[in-house]
């Protein structure tokens, strides 16, 4: 059987080598979140306080993580939103250049090769480890 | 000739939600069933199946997770769009990359714009 603490060492070196390759583009892993959240996101939800309801994070902490983008150049406030008057906020082109290098790719391309059936066991896998970071799972 | 209307099936807790979604839905030409949870839903999937599936991710007795993964194989033909508004266990974030891993076509963040829903709806499938 293979050891269940090699399997989480291996996911905890992915998440390392591909926060290191975020670094290369001078962006901490919260901020390239943060890129891809905005970037997906519709335009309705852009804003500071949902990114942190999304990541379930504490809205000063993103707020941090998106003053420090805004002054990156790499995101922009657009307008106010909803009745509290929130930023609106979307990517600019330097981020979307950047999102095109998303580390996150490569990792995508390299699954590909796997078949239907290791894909859920994958998929299993990861679903167990997501949930164990969560609290109240332990 | 009989009209020939795309089915789906609304499976939401939260009574002021499902019958807004049933009513956007209906208003965009489908033919709309609710279900009050996953257990209600999976319960009329065994009898029948539908073109699309919209439902809630959190939800009490059996979940939108637990209701995808119990579907993939019996329906795997139905459409499914998730909407979630965030719950406990897991952030939104995590519960949306599970949905979609196990069949969400899309996920809805709550607040979204019903226009958004029909269209993803009406636009061809993703491959």
């Amino acid at each position: 059987m293979i050891p269940a603490a090699a399997l989480a060492s291996l996911l905890e070196q992915v998440a390392r080598r591909i926060h290191s390759q975020g670094y290369a583009s001078d962006l901490f892993p919260a901020q390239w979140a943060a890129l891809r959240y905005l970037n997906g996101a519709p335009p309705q939800l852009r804003t500071a306080i949902d990114l942190a309801r999304f990541q379930g994070l504490a809205s000063g902490a993103v707020a941090r993580t998106v003053r420090t983008l805004v002054t990156k150049g790499l995101v922009i406030k657009v307008g106010t939103i909803g009745r509290g008057r929130a930023e609106q906020l979307d990517v600019t082109d330097s981020a979307k250049e950047l999102l095109a290098t998303d580390p996150l790719k490569n990792i995508a391309e390299a699954l590909e090769i796997l078949d239907p059936r290791d894909r859920e066991a994958l998929a299993n896998a990861l679903e167990i480890a997501i949930r164990s970071t969560m609290p109240g799972e332990r | 000739m009989p009209e020939n209307k795309q089915t789906a099936l609304v499976v939401e807790d939260v009574l002021t939600v499902r019958e807004s979604l049933r009513m956007a839905l209906e208003g965009a030409g489908l033919e709309v069933s609710c279900a009050e949870n996953g257990r209600e839903a999976l319960e009329m999937l065994q009898t029948r199946s539908f073109d699309v599936l919209v439902t809630d991710m959190w939800m009490p007795e059996v979940d939108g997770l637990r209701l995808l993964k119990e579907i993939r194989g019996t329906h795997p033909e139905m459409r499914v769009f998730g909407i979630t508004g965030g719950g406990p266990k897991l952030t939104i974030e995590a519960m949306s990359s599970l949905a979609q891993i196990w069949g969400a076509e899309r996920v809805f963040l709550k607040p979204f714009d019903d226009d958004e829903l029909i269209d993803a709806i009406q636009a061809a499938p993703r491959v």
